[in-house]
């Protein structure tokens, strides 16, 4: 018993569909708390007003935009050194997801940046880094329907990830050079001492687990998908 | 004759002109060209590596190139600002990030065309 055998199509579809109602029901019940009690329970930041709850999404979602290409580049591996074809349609899969989680990132921070900064956009280092990151997220999209081949597509997709995700790395230390930016330092990070406050900082972690788990239920279920559209496509061909 | 020799230099070199570069910024300019491009083209080759299938390839390979070339590019416009940044190290960096692509980038271009003839 290893972990590889959920990489047989069959064995993944049906644990998968035994495992999805739990994760979407937890994952939404974790964001529903998480957003109620970050929206309406928390109080008004001394220097940002109300406007600070944005946080609740903007943070969650820009950490899931990261982490998405993250999982998209271990499939990447997992599927350029062993094959398996779940690995490969799971890269696919979270790349939409990771266009989503950015977008939802770039909007409510453009929204809070209005009444903070003064402006909707501003060229800062992370701001630019995640302009970055979508072009690589259409570029990684536009490959996969590019090609017509699915084996060859997954191969050359898997490459564009390694390859993007090195050059993604430098950015992010290139555009320090730039300039400080306007972007305040992270709400919270696993080896910092100061994080946001108490009251703000466990409604966040609330909204991130829910976020996280929202994230792999989509996964899963766009894995479903694009597994049985390529059992479609197998069926299609075997018949005409 | 100093003077002949700095507006005979001038006429020669138009970019330098155009954009009024004195002598030090027109080098350093010369400098992170000659640094950075190896870079741009070997990320170029990849590109056209993975987009030699695909029947229109133009667009789809400009698309997935332009973020690559973001941290060469951004180096190289902050090596020219000499007043915030010292630009041997920037050079250096740009230099580093070269000779990575030359180095790195022939294999994911022989996976990649190894992958297309399959």
């Amino acid at each position: 018993m290893s972990l590889w055998e959920y990489a047989n199509p069959a064995k993944f579809m049906t644990l998968s569909a035994r495992i999805l109602p739990a994760l979407a029901i937890t994952s939404s019940c974790l964001l529903l708390i998480g957003l109620l009690w970050g929206f309406f329970f928390t109080p008004a930041d001394y220097k940002q007003g109300s406007t600070v709850k944005i946080i609740f999404l903007h943070v969650p979602t820009a950490l899931m935009a990261i982490n998405a290409w993250l999982m998209m580049l271990v499939a990447s591996l997992i599927w350029l050194v062993r094959r398996h074809h779940v690995s490969a349609l799971a890269a696919k899969a979270a790349a939409p997801i990771g266009i989503t989680m950015t977008l939802i990132a770039i909007a409510t921070g453009a929204i809070w940046g209005k009444p903070m900064w003064g402006t909707y956009w501003a060229w800062d280092p992370r701001l630019t880094s995640f302009m970055i990151l979508l072009v690589f997220y259409f570029g990684y999209l536009a490959l996969w329907e590019a090609i017509e081949d699915k084996d060859t597509a997954a191969d050359l997709t898997s490459i564009l990830c390694i390859v993007g995700s090195v050059f993604a790395l430098l950015s992010r230390y290139a555009v320090n050079f730039w300039s400080q930016g306007l972007h305040q330092g992270a709400s919270l990070s696993l080896d910092k001492e100061q994080h946001v406050d108490n009251a703000f900082y466990f409604p966040l972690l609330v909204c991130i687990a829910g976020m996280v788990l929202l994230f792999v239920t989509l996964v899963l279920i766009r894995t479903r998908t694009e597994i049985r559209l390529r059992r479609l496509l197998t069926l299609r061909l075997r018949n005409s | 004759m100093a003077y002949h020799r700095t507006s005979n230099y001038n006429s020669l070199s138009s970019i330098r002109l155009f954009l009024n570069l004195n002598h030090n910024s027109y080098f350093l300019l010369l400098t992170s060209l000659a640094i950075g491009t190896p870079a741009l083209s070997f990320i170029g080759t990849f590109g056209a590596a993975l987009t030699v299938g695909v029947k229109r390839g133009g667009l789809l390979l400009s698309l997935l190139i332009l973020p690559l070339y973001i941290p060469t590019l951004m180096l190289g416009a902050q090596s020219m600002n000499v007043g915030t940044n010292n630009p041997i190290e920037l050079l250096a960096l740009i230099a580093a990030i070269s000779f990575m692509c030359i180095a790195l980038l022939p294999f994911a271009c022989a996976i990649a065309l190894r992958a297309n003839l399959k």
